[in-house]
């Protein structure tokens, strides 16, 4: 019946009206999430490299991480961050930068339940250095960071779409 | 669906980000070691400057040479945490400069310490590094008989040692 209904109001390009109105819908999603994300990253790696000191005493106090590593993480992430945000949202390897992102965002939340779980306060150091501990501080990080996820996936999807035409 | 390209296109993301922030890292006045000291049985657990802006400060990690010094010596003891944890406890005899006020406070400690003193830094405990940048600034004024206490006052109150509140100091 619906596709009775698209033919009857095909244009002469196949695109219909509601079509038109659904793909720049889906194009304005897709800018508003590479913005938000991309941005987000961008924002939540500048502390981070100006003061790696700060930033590899934060990643001491999540207790997972090897010792040799933590110096080398400190200097290395948030760099990732930078370059990923700039990717997403300039559009140059935005799929790669998406996925790595994604990644990213996974590898926080295993890290915070990790510590929820087991009982161990930390300071997350997301966006400034130095953030209170706590379990109700730790629960919301971890519910923002399901949601960028979630917002992540789905512009992984969008870009998929996009690609296969 | 990841497609074979996106792979190979995360392995680039990566190498491009390796090359920028260790270059980034070597040439930052801020830029960090590349393995820092993160065992707390070895003193102050902290990043460390790279080669490049290395300060050494001496590190005492025996809680009762402190505790000698403090009694006997004519060294000056300088609680670098904030002045509301000071109030608390710290120290006796120990002079209370933040390391966030550190350029406030700069006149008002020069009129304390001469670089002939001999300098016991100390903060919160072994996992704070504020005695270690606050030392590291003494040093670099011209300061030369400069050590942080590693364990800081988290160790010395463990031992059971005196501890003065504020309004107590002889």
């Amino acid at each position: 019946m619906s596709n009775l209904f698209r033919s009857k109001f095909k244009f002469k390009n196949g695109v219909g009206p509601a079509s038109m109105d659904f793909r720049r819908q889906t194009r304005l999603i897709e800018w508003a999430l590479r913005l938000f994300l991309g941005g987000t990253f961008i924002f939540s790696s500048w502390h981070k490299i100006v003061s790696p000191d700060q930033f590899a005493t934060i990643l001491y106090g999540y207790a997972v991480f090897p010792h040799p590593s933590i110096n080398i993480l400190a200097i290395v992430v948030p760099f990732v961050e930078l370059v990923c945000g700039i990717s997403l949202i300039t559009g140059l390897l935005k799929r790669s930068g998406l996925l790595l992102i994604n990644a990213m965002l996974a590898g926080f939340i295993f890290l915070i339940s990790f510590n929820l779980i087991r009982g161990h306060e930390f300071d997350c150091g997301c966006f400034s250095l130095g953030e209170t501990k706590g379990t109700w501080t730790s629960i919301w990080l971890l519910v923002r960071d399901l949601v960028m996820l979630g917002a992540g996936i789905y512009l992984f999807r969008l870009f998929d779409k996009k690609d296969r035409g | 669906m990841i497609f074979k390209r996106d792979i190979p296109g995360c392995f680039f993301i990566l190498i491009i980000c390796l090359m920028l922030s260790l270059g980034v890292n070597a040439l930052s006045p801020n830029g960090i070691a590349l393995r820092g000291q993160w065992n707390p049985d070895q003193g102050v657990v902290m990043a460390g400057a790279n080669k490049a802006h290395a300060v050494d400060v001496m590190q005492i990690n025996n809680p009762f040479k402190v505790k000698r010094l403090v009694e006997s010596g004519p060294a000056v003891v300088v609680d670098v945490r904030r002045p509301d944890m000071y109030e608390l406890g710290h120290i006796p005899g120990a002079l209370n400069f933040p390391l966030d006020d550190f350029e406030e406070d700069e006149k008002a400690l020069l009129s304390k310490i001469t670089p002939e003193d001999e300098i016991i830094v100390y903060c919160a405990s072994v996992t704070c590094h504020d005695s270690h940048t606050f030392a590291t600034r003494l040093v670099e004024m011209g300061f030369t008989h400069v050590a942080v206490y590693a364990g800081g006052f988290a160790e010395w109150e463990a031992m059971g040692f005196d501890v003065a509140v504020q309004g107590a100091d002889p």
